[in-house]
């Protein structure tokens, strides 16, 4: 301190050139490990709320994740999926090598990086992404859901034999498993048609758009789905996919025009 | 008010306000200023406070009191520039950010965190708010023990628990700066 203790503490009108050289006169200076180590005791610590704030503050996932990873109260504090809005500049998904199905590369716009993890839920499935930074996996059969790429949380959504114009699903006909209802000028007005696991895993469903985060407890899903591509939708919890009659619409357009 | 001799006391016309720090030494500072920390607000709202009671901040330092009041008073400088201009308005918000940055360029880790409780116990929302930013871009791109570190965390995950938490999220400990 510049004055003597036993002195009345002085009043400095606090303008700005006092200050300055105040700030000078106690300037902070970065610890070396060695100072580290004997000041332990007296260095700063952030109550956890605090560190919260940082984290909710955090642009980049990895971050946040490592974060996480520090110290068991952190851990059990900050949400495995964050609420915040992060750097909404989405990863890059690149199909995974030849050798492994379920080995998956990441490219993080915006440090540059890539990150290569496995995700064995998806093996052998096709994969939509830009839902939120969830990833919709069909396999073909019924059970649908999305997954979270990077906890491997997995969110279920109606099975594809609820949609409307798919009659039943039998998993004992080869190549057959669903029956599709519709007249269809090309099959002679026959009233159903059967088509495979195949067809329905990589043709059926041809887009998924989502309302919100489905992490929030309603969210609607929407789909593009069948040879005519027509809309159904559902909502979180929903057990079906309801169809949507709407007139002709591109799917480009679709987010946009529809109101969810 | 009091002359130290190697300064001329400027003129303070206006209201002021007299915050004590832990220490004990004491700031004077405009109204307006010092209206900007909620804290010393809600201590005058208070009825029957007289704008003469000094204001005691016990567990705010002076050096991170002085570094507040200087933040706080170029803010509000910086807010009457403002108004519905768009033109004044981008450039306001232009200098608040270099504002900001400037105080935090040349802060060392301590001196961040001490400003961040000094913000915190305050309660100056901006203020906290890009601190907390500044912090976040100073453990950007760092290792798991470097964070540790930084917040003086321990490590308390038993060995089967870190190395769990180590499998869930492997592809998140990669690359990372050396520490």
């Amino acid at each position: 301190m510049e004055f003597n203790d036993d002195e009345a503490p002085r009043v400095f009108v606090a303008d700005d050139s006092l200050l300055q050289r105040k700030l000078q006169k106690r300037r902070l200076t970065e610890l070396t490990p060695k100072e580290e180590s004997q000041l332990k005791g007296r260095l700063s610590k952030l109550p956890k709320d605090l560190i919260n704030e940082v984290g909710k503050r955090l642009i980049n996932y990895v971050d946040y994740v490592r974060l996480r990873s520090t110290c068991k109260s952190l851990k059990s504090m900050l949400p495995n999926t964050p609420n915040h809005q992060l750097s909404q500049v989405p990863w890059l998904m690149l199909p995974h090598d030849n050798v492994s199905k379920t080995r998956f590369s990441f490219l993080n716009p915006l440090e540059n990086k890539m990150y290569n993890f496995d995700i064995p839920e998806v093996k052998g499935m096709l994969l939509q992404g830009s839902l939120y930074g969830w990833i919709l996996a069909v396999d073909g059969y019924p059970e649908l859901c999305l997954i979270n790429p990077f906890t491997r949380a997995q969110i279920q959504l109606p099975p594809l034999d609820t949609f409307l114009d798919v009659l039943r699903f039998d998993p004992n006909v080869p190549n057959k498993e669903y029956l599709i209802s519709g007249k269809r000028s090309y099959l002679h007005n026959q009233k159903t048609h059967a088509r495979g696991v195949a067809y329905f895993r990589k043709v059926f469903v041809r887009k998924v758009v989502l309302s919100t985060n489905p992490t929030s407890n309603e969210f609607t899903a929407l789909a593009i789905y069948g040879e005519f591509e027509e809309l159904a939708f559902c909502t979180s919890g929903d057990k079906k996919w309801t169809k949507l009659k709407v007139p002709r619409f591109g799917e480009d357009v679709l987010k946009e025009n529809f109101m969810f | 008010m009091a002359n130290n001799g190697e300064n001329p006391s400027p003129d303070v016309g206006g209201k002021t306000v007299k915050l004590k720090a832990d220490d004990g030494e004491i700031f004077e500072v405009e109204e307006a200023v010092a209206m900007e920390l909620q804290t010393v607000k809600s201590f005058f709202d208070d009825d029957g406070v007289s704008y003469d009671t000094v204001v005691p901040l016990l567990n705010v330092s002076s050096t991170a009191l002085a570094k507040v009041i200087q933040y706080c008073r170029r803010a509000v400088e910086l807010r009457a520039k403002s108004g519905d201009d768009e033109g004044a308005n981008e450039k306001a918000r232009e200098e608040r950010e270099g504002l900001e940055a400037e105080l935090v360029r040349e802060e060392s880790d301590e001196g961040i965190k001490e400003l961040i409780l000094a913000a915190n116990y305050l309660n100056i929302k901006d203020m906290l708010s890009f601190l907390c930013r500044a912090v976040g871009d100073r453990i950007k791109n760092k290792s798991v023990e470097y964070v540790r570190r930084f917040f003086v965390l321990e490590n308390d995950f038993s060995p089967e628990e870190e190395e769990r938490t180590r499998n869930e999220v492997a592809w998140a400990f990669e690359g990372v700066d050396a520490d």
